[in-house]
């Protein structure tokens, strides 16, 4: 019992961290501090204060935790890769987005917003919006474990919707949940639908477990594949 | 586990992102408590708004507005903090304004807006220790451009930032 105890304390800490880079952004453009600030302040120990809890649990030997941090960072990142490439598309070819959000995310973070985007405030940014995938990845592994990939894809959506309704949007000067630029809004729901694809596909081929948060191991280990009982025999 | 279960997780998932991705923005309240007076006058430079918190709380509570309002602060210029490098005690911040759509549109129809845009709202304490929010409407200089689509532009600033300073005073 205590195991499960220690299990689902540390999950709760490393959601708490995770549910750090995602708001930044918002609480920044919202006016309440600036992004350099907030990232020097909540998101940098955040990612301390995870390192350090999965690293517990490693010691520890939560191996079901742990599986599912590591498949929430690799499957959020990939799945970002996806989301960066219908963003970047639309942003591109068909003027679908008020600007290049990765740079701007950078500008913020370095806090030079009036000398513009540097090659280091590219990196910062990309960095960043990358490990908000990896953030929204490790929320989703945690709390559902190993699902049908179609959540995922709902998941995404949910995320696409509350980054439409922040007001990281509406600083953009594009209205409230970007009703002034109906494009945005296509490219927000259609990069999240495939961020979400991937992730879920992701997550239900390399989490080990099935059984969200707060249900106990159940010790049954991951059916086999088609593929892999062929090659056994 | 049922869908129904995973229907119930999700929803506990929105409860997690909803610290921050439902921030909210201010609506013209002051978060320090701090009851605030206006008076819109257009004597001088430009429009000045007299209100009763400090420079600082002013500020800060003037970032909110211009986030609520689909602007951005794109810089801050702490002159108070400069000044006291040549011994003069003053409070003033100068904040420059902008939105990356209407910047896009204007530049678009003559890069020589950079002389106007990004809009600066000076925020300072005068003589009497009030402290003034101020700024010279967009349109007075945009319209020296003569052109429809910056001129129209310029009166959509100026109804925005009127409507900004005025919420300073609720």
């Amino acid at each position: 019992m205590w195991r499960f105890v220690e299990e689902i304390l540390l999950s709760g800490l490393i959601l708490l961290c995770a549910a750090v880079a995602p708001n930044i952004f918002p609480a920044a453009q919202a006016g309440y501090a600036p992004m350099s600030t907030l990232a020097a302040w909540a998101l940098i120990p955040s990612i301390v204060v995870m390192a350090i809890t999965v690293a517990i649990a490693v010691w520890r030997g939560h191996r079901r935790l742990v599986n599912r941090v590591w498949v929430g960072v690799a499957a959020g990142m990939l799945a970002t890769a996806g989301l960066e490439a219908v963003r970047i598309t639309s942003f591109r070819l068909f003027h679908g987005m008020p600007g290049d959000l990765p740079k701007l995310l950078g500008v913020l973070l370095l806090n030079r917003f009036m000398l513009g985007p540097s090659a280091w405030s590219n990196v910062l940014g990309y960095l960043y919006h990358f490990w908000n995938g990896a953030c929204f990845g490790i929320i989703f592994t945690l709390i559902f474990g190993r699902i049908r990939f179609y959540w995922g894809m709902l998941y995404g959506e949910v995320i696409g919707t509350g980054f439409l309704l922040s007001p990281a949007v509406t600083a953009l000067g594009v209205g409230f949940f970007a009703s002034k630029m109906h494009a945005m809004q296509i490219t927000v729901w259609l990069a999240h639908l495939v961020y979400g694809g991937i992730l879920g596909w992701l997550c239900q081929s390399w989490t080990h477990e099935r059984g969200w948060l707060l249900s106990r191991r159940t010790n049954k280990p991951r059916p086999r594949t088609d593929g892999e009982a062929k090659s056994e025999d | 586990m049922t869908r129904l279960s995973y229907a119930f997780a999700l929803t506990a998932v929105t409860g997690i992102l909803a610290g921050g991705l439902f921030v909210p923005t201010a609506k013209g309240q002051d978060s320090s408590g701090t009851k605030t007076e206006s008076a819109a006058t257009t004597a001088g430079p430009g429009v000045a708004v007299t209100t009763r918190g400090s420079v600082s709380q002013t500020v800060g509570k003037l970032k909110k507005m211009i986030a609520h309002n689909g602007m951005m602060v794109m810089g801050q210029l702490n002159q108070g903090r400069v000044l006291s490098m040549t011994g003069i005690q003053v409070k003033s911040q100068t904040l420059f304004v902008g939105n990356p759509q209407i910047g896009k549109q204007l530049f678009s129809a003559d890069p020589g807006v950079g002389l106007v845009v990004p809009i600066r709202i000076n925020v300072y304490e005068n003589a009497y220790g009030q402290t003034v929010v101020q700024y010279v409407p967009p349109s007075r200089d945009l319209n020296q451009f003569h052109d429809a689509q910056i001129t129209m532009i310029g009166n959509m600033l100026d109804q925005k930032l009127k409507g900004i300073t005025s919420m300073l005073g609720q």
